[in-house]
């Protein structure tokens, strides 16, 4: 049975290219080449070319003509003129092949001959109309722009070859600048006097042309005072160059710094920026500690609570509920108005992380006295508005009670030693302060000396 | 298919004050490479009084590159079978046009000419303060060049001769006539030394330093253009060098109790190495040959003696200040005379060449130096003998004298070529003294690594140039020179 008889019985259309596809690829199976097993044939699959499959395309890559070998090259000294020089032609020779002689080789090299910038060009006439000037005579202009021909208006160039010998036979120097300010006021003036079809392009071409000799001289004297420089001089630059950018970089660091902790502590901008941006001189170190001092001393300040400004309708809400409310930080008149439309967010916090910490000096006294008492000096168990307010307070009532204690201490300890020098076991008090005024001294000198390179 | 398009086979002959190079443009090494130094007897009559002289059969071709064996095998040696060796006399009817114009005189050029010695024989070098001073034998040598070793037939090539930036009118209308009527030439071009060797570095502007035989000299150039105003030279170059060697070598110092002869090759038959180092060598001289030298020959020689050690020892210490009479630790060199004295030089490598930084105090005036440089007066653009600066200073003074706006431009580009360069640690300490000169600017310096290419730098320039197509317009050709004059010589510069 094949396959058309099944095809028949299914009512399915003949299809005839279908056969033909399996056909192929088992023809081309069957050209295994020798040297390859079967099982390894199979396993490269169709896609893959054989290498010998691959050479065989190789082959058909057409080289380009090899120059045959066997075919003479004649070879012959032909005279001809070089494309540069059609004007002014020379009998000139070279090598050339016979074969396959072509005359076009030689012009081929003619279109990388360069054409020189064109200079102004005047007549006579103009000259005489309005060019006229009492420091250069009119064959001087000439020699001037004779050379400007021929050095392309290299005016350095034409500056050091310029030999101007007047009809009187004195030979004349001029500097750059002298022959660049005749140049361009000769060719502001011709285009100028010159109608032109577009007044614009006119404008722009006088522009072009403009040149400012005073200055120009003095730009160059600028210039060559910096090739006189000693190398003091050039460290010294250096240094302040260094000294400015490390001042800039603190500045921007110190900015960043402070708006990131104003607005993570406090939620509202430090207004920092238009401060700096307007005071330019504020980058120098003194005013920049000065400054740092005010702000730590402003910190507290702020962080008392101002007047609520809760709405009334939700104190009912609040009170049934237990809930005090800390007033919305007051808006900096310095910060943008942007920061006080939006507030920055503030994480949820216990309010007991914010009292303040007791000084570390004291803090291991504290915690003592805490312990002898029976409080847990980190934690309270019930840590309620009233209860943190007391906590707070006996914290601080801790405090002063340390320092206190520590006031009469001291005082204790003078009066002994005071009663044991009576007595003459120690040396005489006015030696000790000495002692004592001399290292004090030497530290304010060398106070004095490290303020002074700053 | 373009094969040569405009290409017209130039030829570039470089004359240089210790050689003088000559090749096809566009190629990258000059094919001929010989002496600038001749040799020249004046009697016309010599030829047959020497026959005797070297009667014993050895031609003197010790020196002789070329090593020709028929001289051998000829057996007695006489003056026509060198000068056949040597293909460096001028022979035929050449000879003898040249005789009658300059008074009997027979002149030996090329590279067996002034090396092989001959009875009688004297050295002059046709080129003074770096120009063609002498049209005769420049005339000869090119003549050598263009048909004995280029063999080219003149009459199809145009010419490109280097000249210094400060060449005299008179040098080039003199080599302008050698060209044009001597050799018969299509057409020449003068290149300027200086601006050919900044094309071979590949720069348009550059500083150009090139520290030579008979000068140093500091050529800017901006555009292509060398700038007048600020080239300066001095006669502080390798001849000077090697006449202050030559009197140390020739005198006993506190290490060596007796003088070196400093014989060259050609004057020595046989020699034993000493045992030790720092022995007087006992060389077994060519008696034959020592009353028939001349004084001038054997200067010469013993200059090539050490101009030798100079090459293969010297060596310049990278930092100013350096104290000879303290430090002894330099690093020492081994190094044997052709007489078979063999030494380890050790201070003396660089002691010497500090003259090139520090002339003022290591320049020792009491010295005769070579006369030829004694050509070179202090003007505006040179210092004289008397008056010597280093080589930092004299690039810093050309810089100076240029334009503000090019200075930048010509401080990034300092090349340095010149024979005496080579010179090792050169460079390093160029640029280290003109660090300390000008601290606030930032100095370049550029100096080709092959030797040749800083050897010979005008002349790989003068092929690079020759050969472009857009030069093709420069040149001056015969029609024109025999219309205009010399005008139109001095018109077409570069």
């Amino acid at each position: 049975m094949t396959s058309q008889d099944i095809r028949s019985i299914l009512n399915l259309p003949q299809a005839g290219p279908s056969t033909s596809a399996p056909k192929k690829v088992s023809s081309s199976a069957a050209r295994k080449p020798d040297g390859i097993s079967r099982e390894l044939y199979a396993l490269i699959g169709d896609n893959a070319p054989s290498l010998a499959q691959a050479q065989a395309s190789l082959a058909a890559v057409k080289y380009r003509d090899r120059p045959s070998l066997k075919k003479k090259v004649h070879w012959e000294w032909t005279p001809f003129t070089p494309a540069a020089r059609r004007d002014n032609p020379v009998r000139l020779g070279h090598w050339t092949r016979i074969t396959d002689a072509d005359p076009e080789s030689i012009e081929y090299f003619g279109k990388f001959n360069l054409q020189s910038p064109s200079v102004m060009e005047y007549s006579q006439f103009e000259y005489d109309q309005h060019l006229q000037d009492s420091d250069w005579t009119s064959q001087e202009t000439s020699y001037l722009f004779d050379l400007l021909k021929q050095y392309d208006l290299r005016f350095i160039i034409v500056a050091d070859r310029y030999e101007y010998k007047s009809p009187t036979g004195q030979t004349k120097k001029r500097s750059v600048e002298e022959l660049k300010d005749r140049y361009y006021t000769i060719c502001r003036r011709l285009i100028r006097t010159r109608t032109a079809s577009d007044p614009t392009a006119q404008q722009q071409l006088i522009h072009a042309y403009n040149f400012d000799k005073s200055r120009e001289i003095k730009r160059k004297q600028y210039a060559s005072e910096l090739f006189h420089l000693t190398a003091a001089e050039i460290a010294e630059e250096e240094a302040l160059y260094i000294e400015i950018k490390r001042m800039e970089q603190n500045e921007r660091r110190y900015r960043a710094d402070r708006d990131d902790l104003m607005r993570t502590v406090m939620g509202f901008d430090s207004g920092l920026i238009t401060l700096d941006q307007s005071n330019v001189d504020n980058i120098l170190g003194v005013d920049k500690n000065k400054k740092r001092k005010r702000m730590e001393e402003g910190e507290p300040a702020v962080q008392e609570p101002p007047p609520p400004k809760t709405a009334k309708d939700s104190a009912a809400f609040d009170a049934a509920h237990c809930i005090y409310r800390l007033p919305p930080p007051p808006s900096n008149p310095q910060s943008s108005h942007l920061a006080s439309k939006h507030p920055v967010h503030q994480a949820v916090h216990l309010r007991s992380s914010k009292l303040p910490l007791p000084k570390p000096t004291a803090q291991i006294r504290i915690t003592e006295m805490l312990s002898e008492l029976g409080i847990n000096a980190t934690k309270l168990v019930m840590p309620t508005r009233g209860n943190i307010e007391m906590f707070d307070s006996l914290l601080q009532a801790a405090g002063s009670l340390i320092d206190m204690k520590r006031q009469v201490d001291r005082v204790e300890q003078e009066l002994r030693t005071v009663r044991a020098q009576k007595e003459g076991l120690l040396p005489s008090l006015d030696a000790n302060r000495k002692i004592r005024s001399e290292s004090v001294a030497s530290t304010d000198t060398s106070i004095t000396r490290r303020s002074r390179p700053l | 298919m373009v094969y040569n398009g405009d290409e017209v086979s130039a030829l570039v002959v470089d004359f240089g004050s210790y050689t003088t190079r000559a090749g096809y443009a566009g190629e990258d090494c000059p094919r001929v490479i010989c002496p600038s130094f001749y040799g020249y007897t004046d009697s016309p009559t010599n030829a047959d009084a020497n026959a005797n002289v070297n009667s014993n059969g050895e031609p003197s071709n010790t020196t002789n590159g070329n090593g020709n064996g028929d001289v051998d095998m000829e057996g007695d040696g006489s003056e026509q079978k060198i000068e056949g060796a040597a293909e460096a006399t001028v022979n035929g009817g050449d000879a003898d046009a040249r005789t009658k114009a300059g008074s009997g005189r027979r002149y030996f050029v090329g590279d067996d000419g002034v090396g092989v010695w001959r009875p009688g024989m004297e050295v002059g070098n046709f080129m003074l303060d770096g120009v063609v001073n002498d049209p005769e034998p420049a005339g000869t040598l090119l003549h050598h060049i263009l048909h004995n070793r280029l063999s080219v037939d003149p009459t199809e090539h145009p010419l490109m001769l280097t000249e210094p930036a400060w060449n005299t009118p008179k040098a080039r209308e003199m080599l302008t006539e050698m060209v044009f009527e001597g050799e018969k030439m299509p057409a020449l071009y003068f290149g300027s030394a200086g601006v050919l060797s900044a094309f071979a570095a590949g720069k348009p502007t550059a500083l150009v330093l090139d520290v030579g035989y008979a000068n140093s000299s500091a050529v800017p150039i901006v555009d292509g253009y060398a700038l007048r105003a600020g080239t300066k030279r001095q006669p502080l170059g390798s001849s000077l060098l090697v006449s202050q060697l030559h009197h140390h070598f020739t005198h006993p110092t506190p290490k060596r109790s007796f003088p070196l002869s400093l014989l060259p090759r050609q004057l020595i038959a046989k020699r034993d190495p000493t045992p030790d180092p720092g022995l007087q060598p006992k060389p077994l001289l060519r008696d034959d040959r020592a009353p028939h030298t001349t004084a001038s020959w054997k200067l010469w020689a013993e200059n090539n003696v050490v101009e030798n050690w100079k090459e293969a020892c010297s060596e310049v210490v990278n930092y100013k200040g350096f104290d000879f009479q303290t430090a002894q630790d330099l690093p020492q060199a081994l190094y044997e005379f052709p007489d078979g004295y063999q030494q380890y030089f050790g201070e003396e490598r660089y002691r010497f060449t500090e003259m090139l930084f520090d002339p003022k105090n290591y320049f020792n005036q009491s010295i005769e130096p070579p006369a030829t440089l004694r050509a070179t007066t202090t003007t505006d653009h040179s210092h004289s003998l008397k008056d010597l600066v280093s080589l930092s200073q004299l690039v810093h003074d050309s810089i100076m004298a240029c334009d503000v706006d090019v200075r930048g431009a010509l401080l990034q580009n300092i090349v340095v070529v010149g024979n005496t360069s080579l010179t090792r640690g050169l460079t390093e300490r160029l640029d280290v003294e003109l660090a300390a000169l000008m601290p606030s600017q930032k100095i370049k310096i550029h100096s080709p690594t092959i030797p040749f290419e800083r050897k010979y730098a005008s002349w790989v320039g003068g092929s690079v140039l020759a050969s472009l197509g857009t030069f093709h317009q420069l040149w001056v050709t015969k029609d024109e020179y025999e219309e205009h004059g010399m005008n139109i010589v001095h018109q077409r510069e570069c």
